[in-house]
Parts: structure tokens; C-alpha cells; sequence
């Protein structure tokens, strides 16, 4: 038995596996295989195209961005352009486009610290009613009368820019309430009660805040 | 020369992969299609497989690491790509034509194959009919001539199951033998 073992490999290439070999058309056919594998690999179709879709698409954004901040770069210049060329009252006055400035009136403040009137009488309100600041005013009277004093100058400031004949009237009552403030601290006119004239003039303020700012 | 003699010396490294893969295939080719045969016995999968094995071999040729020899490498190959074969679709759904071939293979009987084929062919055929856990061991210790250590890294098995499973194979063989029998329930 051991001899069958020993001469198998002879037995077998002999008999049963005497017809099987790799044959130079098995060798062939793995050298085809590769070859296209590989020849697929070299062209690189795909990546190639992802390139120029990716370079395309960056070229596209690139040149996108640039437009755009050329465009705002250019309005932007523009605008500034404009500003520049305007009074500090025409830009407070640039909501309404049909209303006439004129610069030479002397009630228009040459640089409100105000965009607009609600601005204005909200900080009026709350600076006639606070308490002065220690560093500036002792008495809490001279501060009030400081504070009618620019409420004043403010209300005919806006008074003179509005249009519209309510908030006119509004303005000013409540310059005139705040100018009989400013009087009574006067030593030559006669005096008031102040407390009553500041009551007054918060009424007034009061008065336009319910008919003008509540309203909107 | 051979291919071991060239990786041994440094010069195959020196090669270019195409240049590799002929040593490969004029070294080996004819091993891995007969061993490929011991497990299909199908002359034309065997080829099939063989042509893969050398296909894979080129695709890792980079990534193989030496740390066995290029033989064991290559057979390593095949068994894998062969017991791939079997857990394949194509495997479990024989062919009707298949059947009708094993049935030809069966109905001859002991008398015929004694009187018609040598009787070298007849061992042949028995070690191929043996059942495959048996057959791989069989072929690859006494045909491709390998040691115990070296089926036993290939098949990723302990030597010891490779003797007992080489004992039993020479035990079913021996028996076959004196039966005149054909097994064909090898799988």
C-alpha cells in the first residue's frame, strides 16, 4: 500500500491528471484579464471628470463671489459717496423725500444727537424724571431746568422738520411746557412752582407719546 | 530559476510585477490547476480557478509579506478560491448534465474498470473520490509533497489533526481499494 502512496504524485500526473495543465491559453487569458484591469485603471475616466466638475464649480464661485463684492463694493462707494455730500440735517430729515430743508433756519439743530422724534421724546422722558448725575448738577432743580432746556431746542428742532400738523401741535405744547421749566429758573422772571411746570411738561410729553408712539 | 531562488537571492524584488507573475505562472501554473482539479474534478473550473489564482496573485503581489513561501502563497490561494467555489450558487445548483456525467462516472462497475483502465488510473480516481477533508490532506502531503507544517499553516489546522486525518484517509483509500468501490459521496 505505502508504494501506491509513495509514486501518487507519478500515478496522477499519469492518469487523472494528465490532461490538466495551465496552458499558454490560461496564461493568456490572466495576462487579458490584467491587461484591461489595468488599462481601465490608466485612463482614469471618472476622477477626470470629478476634476473638471470640481474646478469648474470653484471657478464658478470664485467668479460669482467677485461679482457680487464688486457689485457692493461699487454701491457701497456710492452711497458713501452721497452721504458724505449731505448736512447732518438732510440725513436726519432723509424719511421724508418731498419735505423742503432749510438750512438757514435757525430752529434746526446743525447735529441732532436724535434719528427721529421718538428717539427724542422717549430720552426726554426719562432724563426729565431721573435723578441728576452727582458730577455735573447738585440740586435736582438745575438739572431739570438743563434738561427743558435742550427738551426746547429738540422739540422746536423736530417740530420745524415734521409734516405732520398733530405731532406739530404735540411738539409744541411740549416745547412750550418745557420752555416755562427753563423760565422758572431764571432769578430776573418771576417764579413758579417748578414741580407743577415739570408735571406740566411731563403731561405734554405724555400727551405725545399716547397720540404718536403708542399709536404705531 | 526558480522563483524561490530568485526571492532568496534578492533579485526578484528587482523584477517588475509583470515580470513576476510569468515566473509565477511557469513555476506554479501547472500545481495550482491540478490541485485546483483535486477539489472541482472539473477540468475546465480547475482552469477557470487556476486563471483567478494568478489574477489575485498579481493584485497582492505589493502586499504579499513573505512570511511564507510563494508556493504556500499561491495554494493558499487556490483552496480558498476552490472552497469558495463549493459555498457558491453555481456549486449547490448542479447542472442536469453534471448528474448525467457522475452517473456515467458510477455505473461502471469494478469489474469493467479493472478490465478497461489501468490501474493506475483506477488509485487516481479512488483519491479523488475520496470524501474532500481527506482528499485535500492526500493530495497535498503525498502529491504536492508537503510537510505536516506546511499543510498545517495552509489549511490553518493543528499537525495533529493532519495526522489523524491523513491516517483516515489512507485507512478509506486502502479500503476502497480492495472494495473496488467508487465513493461518490467524496463532498
Amino acid at each position: 500500500m505505502n508504494h501506491i502512496f509513495n509514486d501518487l504524485k507519478e500515478i496522477m500526473d499519469s492518469t487523472v491528471l494528465k490532461e490538466v495543465n495551465f496552458s499558454e491559453k490560461n496564461k493568456e487569458n490572466v495576462r487579458r484579464s490584467l491587461y484591461k484591469t489595468t488599462s481601465k485603471k490608466t485612463i482614469h475616466v471618472k476622477p477626470i471628470f470629478m476634476n473638471i466638475i470640481s474646478i469648474s464649480l470653484t471657478c464658478l464661485f470664485l467668479i460669482g463671489t467677485n461679482y457680487f463684492l464688486i457689485d457692493k463694493l461699487e454701491l457701497s462707494s456710492k452711497e458713501e459717496g452721497l452721504a458724505t455730500n449731505m448736512t447732518v440735517d438732510e440725513t436726519v430729515s432723509n424719511g421724508a423725500s418731498d419735505f423742503h430743508i432749510d438750512k438757514n433756519n435757525p430752529d434746526i439743530l446743525p447735529s441732532s444727537e436724535y434719528k427721529n422724534v421718538e428717539e427724542f421724546i422717549i430720552s426726554a422722558k426719562y432724563e426729565l424724571n431721573s435723578n441728576p448725575p452727582s458730577f455735573e448738577n447738585p440740586s435736582k432743580e438745575l438739572w431739570q431746568l438743563d434738561v427743558a432746556r435742550w427738551i426746547t431746542d429738540y422739540a422746536k428742532h423736530f417740530a420745524t422738520l415734521s409734516t405732520d400738523k398733530e405731532e406739530i401741535k404735540l411738539l409744541q405744547n411740549i416745547e412750550e411746557a418745557s420752555l416755562r421749566v427753563f423760565k422758572a429758573g431764571d432769578p430776573i422772571e418771576p417764579k413758579e412752582n417748578q414741580d407743577k411746570l415739570v408735571a406740566n411738561l411731563n403731561l405734554a410729553i405724555d400727551e405725545f407719546i399716547k397720540q404718536k408712539i403708542k399709536e404705531d | 530559476m526558480m522563483f524561490e531562488e530568485l526571492n532568496k537571492n534578492g533579485e526578484a524584488n528587482e523584477l517588475s510585477k509583470e515580470q513576476r507573475l510569468e515566473l509565477l505562472m511557469n513555476q506554479f501554473g501547472r500545481d495550482v490547476v491540478r490541485l485546483a482539479f483535486t477539489y472541482t474534478k472539473e477540468k475546465q473550473l480547475a482552469e477557470d480557478i487556476a486563471q483567478e489564482v494568478f489574477i489575485r496573485c498579481y493584485q497582492n503581489l505589493d502586499v504579499f509579506r513573505h512570511e511564507s513561501s510563494y508556493k504556500t502563497w499561491v495554494f493558499r490561494i487556490t483552496i480558498n478560491l476552490c472552497r469558495d467555489y463549493f459555498r457558491s450558487w453555481n456549486y449547490k445548483h448542479i447542472t442536469i448534465s453534471d448528474i448525467f456525467n457522475k452517473l456515467s462516472f458510477t455505473n461502471r462497475t469494478p469489474e469493467t474498470e479493472y478490465m478497461n483502465l489501468e490501474k493506475n488510473r483506477v488509485i487516481g480516481e479512488k483519491v479523488l473520490a475520496l470524501p474532500l477533508k481527506y482528499r485535500e490532506v492526500i493530495i497535498l502531503y503525498y502529491y504536492e509533497e508537503m510537510s505536516y507544517n506546511q499543510i498545517s499553516k495552509l489549511l490553518n489546522m493543528s499537525q495533529q489533526t493532519i495526522k489523524s486525518r491523513l491516517h483516515r484517509a489512507r485507512l478509506k483509500l486502502q479500503k476502497s481499494l480492495e472494495k473496488g468501490e467508487l465513493d461518490e459521496s467524496y463532498i
